[in-house]
């Protein structure tokens, strides 16, 4: 083990105390729909000047990653993700809390989370000098192909009809066009209007698009808004263990993918937590359950979006370049401090660092009791809130958390309008997750052709730049296959069907 | 779930799917004002949007497609709950965070509702709605320093 | 009697200190530092080295900085206006961004509309290059550069922005033609630069320090070399006579009462005077300059003239 010697640093009463009241803080602000672990980083910075480097990072990293998993509780409960990274958490999770298994969610949610934060962390601790040079591998180029094999998902993230969910696929690609281009400074699609000079938030248009419709759904009719089974609700650990460790394979899968996608700075936690979603459901020996309640699909999302956070770690601290939007936060900490981060930073500042790796892995673990406890306590509330409260509550939440995102009332506003759309496109069979798809993926997608375009005409040839380069051509076979896979999926299973008659 | 073999076409999703079209030209045609490196993007996802809208009205008249499963529950409610979203979103520079926030909650606490209301439930649901808002208001505020727009009143 | 006295002098003067309300107590609660970008950028890095002197120099007040990034800073800048004008709200403004973004877009704002009251520092233009670039010196770039013309790629942060017109500058004098492909922000600008993907980066004396060994700096756009950065030579000093970078300052809505603006002013100045300030700016690789309200002025018609040439000259398309 690397630099164990700095284990015991990790382990004094201050430091363990440190990293509760990070994961407590995480957990509540990343929970509360709108409130992103970038904010919750970025908000709680200040607290952490006066402290030694190495637990001020604990304390970061702590808050990081609680507020990461927290982002769960309203994916599960409410159906919004409480930070992007919890998109996919939504699908599986709001179902079983709807029949009455939110107390199994939650914790399945927990464990995963725990889980998947400990792969990162071991990551990062054992192999990061080495794993931060996959970041550089990845050039623009490579980030267009990504972002197009993440659209192919498309076709395993929509009910119903594919065709529809491409479409909707598109609308998300054209409304991450909105504004001001980042490449040529073009004006686009904003109607003239200044408010959308910075283009559509995420953040905002996933509350819209996920919470909104709910919310209209919830107003109309008077039958509960979760299925009462008449028990008490419990942790269901025994159970929920069993579930994750028969699927231990799609944990692991899950958890390693987060830790890639989370070196890669340009990519984050909703994305990771898409391709391990997509991934598990294409695996799976039932991937019709998914999106009804299948375990399997909440295992796979938080254990990934979870390993982001030790994964983005890798960059920030070797190359001084952050892998994810918190790191960037956490990075400019650490400039403050006075710390030089670079590939130096292992050795000279040693101490700093493995107490902090230590640290981390640490409040992974320790997310294990205060996630259960805080889930618990929020379902058994959440249960018992007539649903005459229930509904204002969550309008308020969505008011308030897509005006707190840049603090903007017109952003507040957008939410509104992008979830009545939502609703109504609901009611011609195109639903949000392509949508969503899009919209995250459209800039990394347009940035990566323009500039992938722009180097290789000077280099003279735009061909080789974007067929020609090795980890492109496993993108782009990664992509043929993931097309080609609904197509003999299907045809396979109609020769089982045909043999079976 | 495709129910390919269910009597009833999918008549909206043809509806949509013509909306779309005339959606993709408009696009083809407001980027062709922007420059080399903007209008490539744009211009894909337009034409690749009227493709795809063309083969789902192919495919819905060939007798595949997906249509929706109609809504139970009230309609009025429905749109009301909206409306005071977007009035709640639209007021908050006018009145306040705060005043429209608590407006925005009775009428949404109004349109919640199924069952009669007796003082009591009146009285406590009242309480715990004001609650709600000048908590979370407050923890907003106070504690995370965000700082929010006042209109005519709070 | 004499109690009396007291009690009314003492009434009268607490009468007054509420007419003159915040003359004598501004500020009197957390200001709100709003960054126009997203977190960890140089804007919120400076920032935050300011944020424990404020609580110094303002007499115990903090700051609470928040970001509202899109748009390149315009998301934020055209709404400075409209914000609470008491002298709790300030904003970070960013020199070329705001003259060029006008002149090119409908941004939503004009130049003039933003109040500046403080430009506290700058961040010198730098061209960097891999360490295992075949280019160690600036010669051997030039060289390159007009060897084949266009086959030289740097990368930068943004269209029209402080890197962009970098380039343009540096390209004109030189008489080279570079390939410049514009990146969102420093991060993914230098993540380009040390994977290898552009041959060199137009950036800052900052990224220089923040990437260490990993990257040669060719040459900083200063008047004297920078003392962290002793090896790398100005552009002076090897016949280019390029000095630049970007500003950063300090804006308030406009209709904020002029003494609270002097007073904000006043705090601004004193940090940026605090010999523990200046030396961690140094330390980060920025260069702290003074230009207060007295000489906002004479500056900005300075500046605006040596863009406006500039833009024009550079072929940027003015509307």
């Amino acid at each position: 083990m690397p630099g164990i010697e700095y284990f015991l640093n990790a382990v004094t009463p201050f430091a363990l105390l440190i990293a509760v009241a990070g994961i407590v803080a995480g957990v509540v602000i990343g929970a509360l729909p709108g409130l992103t672990a970038t904010m919750a980083v970025a908000v709680l910075v200040p607290f952490t000047f006066g402290m030694d480097p190495g637990i001020a990072l604990i304390a970061l990293g702590a808050i990081y990653m609680g507020a990461i998993y927290g982002g769960a509780y309203s994916a599960i409960l409410l159906n919004t993700p409480g930070t992007p990274s919890a998109i996919c958490t939504t699908f599986d999770g709001y179902p079983m809390a709807k029949r009455g298994d939110g107390d199994l969610a939650l914790t399945l949610a927990c464990l995963a989370s725990v889980i998947g934060g400990l792969i990162g962390g071991v990551f990062l601790l054992m192999l990061a000098p080495p794993l931060a040079t996959v970041a550089l591998r990845f050039g623009p180029v490579e980030y267009f192909w990504l972002a197009l094999f993440g659209l192919t998902l498309i076709s395993s993230l929509s009910e119903g009809s594919v065709v529809k969910g491409a479409i909707g696929g598109c609308i998300g690609l054209l409304l991450s066009t909105i504004g001001v281009a980042e490449v040529g400074g073009d004006v686009r699609f904003t109607g003239g209007s200044t408010a959308l000079l910075g283009g559509i938030d995420v953040v905002s248009a996933l509350i819209g698009l996920y919470c909104v419709p709910v919310l209209i759904e919830l107003v109309a009719t008077p039958t509960p808004h979760m299925q009462l089974t008449g028990r008490v609700a419990s942790f269901r650990l025994v159970e929920a263990w069993r579930h994750v460790r028969a699927a231990w394979f799609n944990l692991t899968r899950s958890s390693v993918i987060g830790t890639i996608v989370g070196i890669l700075p340009g990519a984050g936690g909703s994305i990771a937590s898409l391709v391990s979603y997509s991934e598990a459901r294409r695996a799976s020996k039932h991937p019709e359950n998914f999106g009804k309640g299948e375990p399997d699909g909440i295992i796979a999302s938080e254990s990934a979006n979870n390993a982001t956070v030790g994964g983005g770690f890798i960059p920030t601290l070797v190359l001084g370049i952050p892998g994810t939007p918190p790191d960037a936060v956490i990075l400019g900490a650490l400039m403050v401090q006075g710390i030089r981060v670079g590939p130096q930073l292992f050795t000279e500042q040693a101490d700093t660092v493995y107490t902090f790796i230590y640290g981390l892995i640490i409040a992974s673990i320790l997310m294990l009791p205060i996630g259960l406890l805080v889930g618990r306590y929020a379902f058994q509330s959440l249960i018992r809130v007539p649903k005459a409260l229930l509904a204002p509550s969550v309008a308020f939440m969505t008011v308030l958390g897509s005006y707190a995102v840049h603090n903007n009332t017109h952003e507040a506003l957008q939410m509104v309008v992008i979830g009545g759309f939502a609703w109504v496109m609901g009611r011609f069979g195109f639903t949000a997750s392509p949508i969503v798809l899009g919209l995250i993926l459209g800039s990394i997608a347009e940035g990566g052709f323009v500039q992938g375009h722009m180097i290789g005409t000077a280099k003279g040839s735009v061909l080789m730049e974007f067929f020609g380069r090795p980890i492109s051509m496993v993108i782009i076979v990664m992509l043929v296959l993931g097309l080609l896979y609904p197509l003999l999926s299907r045809r396979a299973k109609k020769k089982e069907r045909v043999n079976e008659q | 779930m495709s129910n390919s073999d269910s009597p009833s076409r999918d008549v909206r999703g043809i509806f949509a799917s013509c909306l779309i079209i005339l959606a993709g030209g408009l696009i083809i045609q407001a980027s062709s004002s922007y420059g080399m490196l903007g209008s490539v993007f744009p211009r894909t996802i337009g034409v690749t949007m009227i493709v795809l809208a063309v083969v789902y009205i192919v495919m819905v008249s060939l007798g595949k497609g997906a249509s929706v499963a109609p809504l139970d529950g009230s309609r009025w409610r429905r749109i009301a709950i909206f409306c005071v979203l977007l009035a709640w979103t639209l007021l908050l520079d006018v009145l306040g965070f705060l005043t429209a926030s608590l407006a925005g909650y009775c009428a949404a606490l109004l349109i919640a509702n199924f069952d009669h209301w007796t003082p009591r439930r009146a009285i406590t649901y009242c309480g715990v709605g004001a609650a709600v808002v000048v908590g979370l208001f407050l923890l907003f505020g106070q504690v995370l320093k965000v700082p929010f727009p006042t209109g005519m009143f709070i | 009697m004499k109690t009396m006295k007291h009690l009314i002098c003492s009434s009268l003067l607490v009468g007054f200190s509420c007419l003159a309300i915040g003359a004598d107590n501004f500020p009197d609660k957390t200001i709100n530092y709003i960054i126009p970008f997203g977190p960890g950028g140089e804007s919120d890095v400076t920032a935050r080295f300011q944020e424990p002197f404020f609580k110094k120099y303002s007499g115990g007040q903090t700051v609470a900085i928040q970001y509202r990034a899109g748009a390149g800073g315009a998301a934020a800048w055209s709404q400075l206006n409209g914000m609470t004008a008491d002298g709790h709200t300030m904003m970070g403004t960013n020199l070329p961004h705001i003259v060029f973004q006008p002149m090119e877009t409908n941004s939503g704002y004009k130049t003039d509309d933003l109040n500046t009251i403080y430009w506290f520092h700058f961040t010198p233009d730098a061209l960097l290059v891999h360490k295992d670039s075949p280019f160690k010196t600036l010669a051997d770039f030039t060289a390159a550069a007009k060897a084949s013309p266009g086959a030289v790629t740097v990368s930068g942060t943004g269209t029209k922005s402080g890197n962009d017109l970098a380039k343009a500058r540096f390209d004109k004098m030189a008489g080279t033609k570079t390939s410049y492909i514009p990146f969102k922000g420093t991060g993914a600008s230098n993540t380009a630069l040390l994977g290898k993907q552009v041959s060199a980066t137009w950036g800052y004396t900052t990224s220089a320090l923040q990437l260490g060994d990993q990257v040669r700096c060719l040459a900083v756009a200063l008047e004297k070399r920078h003392p962290r950065l002793p090896d790398c030579p100005t552009f002076r000093e090897l016949g280019f006579d390029l000095i630049g970078g970007v500003y950063r300052g300090l804006a308030v809505p406009a209709a904020t009462p002029k003494d609270r603006q002097a007073k904000l002013a006043g705090i601004i100045e004193k940090i940026n005077h605090d010999p523990e300030f200046i030396q961690k700016m140094v330390d980060a690789g920025y260069t702290v300059i003074d230009v207060g309200p007295s000489k906002m002025v004479e500056f900005m018609t300075k500046i605006k003239k040596e863009y406006g040439e500039a833009a024009s000259e550079l072929g940027l398309q003015v509307k």
